[in-house]
């Protein structure tokens, strides 16, 4: 099976978890970042692709470093221990 | 009060003296010292080796909480406080001026102190025959082996409030700087350890 890119976009609205071509957004929930939602979506996605152990990581700009570490800690806590933190925005 | 040779005794207190007298002098063999010693110092180094680091918090960066941690492993610490950044206490870049630069860009400051750290760290290493000693004690203890560039991880104590585009400049120069590993400092969820 062809490995498939597992990447987390960290944006002001929300996360936005792209596998291979599949988007799934997760907009904020009474002002904070959706984990709940995420963390089943990873599930499935462990579930998919029991091998896969890399991800990647986008934030924008203006987010606060601190919403970055949870979304590294949501992918680690899924299972994902591999992750890159990519320095530009995604579009 | 009288104190007395230890051994049995008969009702009245009396040594048993049947058997002869009994020496209360215990000898240790000087072998046996050496190897308890050694035994004894290798204990320690190693202990010292995985719980000694220790992370000084600066009074201004408040850690992010995570709960999927590691312990942190002895590394260049680059401090993001709110005001600006520093390298082992010594700054570096006010976020100010950070802010200013466009998105992909270096911080010159920072760039030549952290490849200085690296500089001196490989020099040390180099004269410690560190790398060797810990190579041969890890494989001894059947841990991962020590990697060769090692001495290139840098530890980023950011504070929590700091907008990612600042901490993706400075992560953009340790990589422009040579570094093998970016980890993060952040507070466990219980508040008690930090990685």
């Amino acid at each position: 099976m062809a490995d498939i890119p597992l990447r987390l976009d960290i944006k002001d609205f929300g996360f936005r978890l792209i596998v291979g071509q599949d988007k799934f957004t997760f907009e904020k929930k009474n002002g904070e970042w959706d984990i709940t939602e995420l963390t089943e979506r990873l599930k499935v996605v462990r579930q998919m692709y029991p091998e896969k152990s890399d991800a990647t990581i986008t934030v924008d700009n203006e987010v606060p470093y601190e919403k970055m570490i949870l979304g590294m800690d949501v992918l680690l806590a899924g299972g994902f221990g591999s992750i890159s933190v990519s320095t530009v925005e995604a579009e | 009060m009288a104190s007395y040779v230890p051994g049995r005794r008969d009702r009245h207190n009396r040594p048993h003296s049947s058997r002869g007298k009994r020496s209360a002098v215990a000898m240790l063999s000087l072998t046996a010292m050496v190897d308890m010693f050694t035994v004894l110092a290798v204990f320690l180094l190693q202990n010292y080796q995985t719980t000694g680091e220790v992370i000084e918090l600066s009074d201004d960066v408040i850690l992010p909480k995570a709960a999927k941690v590691r312990e942190l492993k002895p590394a260049t610490v680059v401090v993001i406080s709110k005001g600006q950044i520093l390298v082992d206490k010594i700054p570096v870049a006010t976020i100010d001026e950070v802010k200013t630069l466009p998105e992909i860009s270096t911080l010159p400051n920072l760039q030549a102190r952290i490849q200085d750290a690296f500089k001196v760290l490989e020099e040390k290493n180099r004269l410690a025959g560190l790398s060797q000693i810990k190579q041969a004690v890890n494989q001894a203890r059947g841990v991962e082996t020590a990697k060769p560039e090692d001495y290139k991880r840098v530890t980023v104590q950011a504070d929590k409030a700091m907008d990612a585009g600042t901490v993706k400049k400075v992560m953009y120069t340790l990589t422009e700087a040579g570094d093998s590993e970016i980890n993060f400092a952040v507070l466990r969820d219980d508040g008690k350890k930090k990685e």
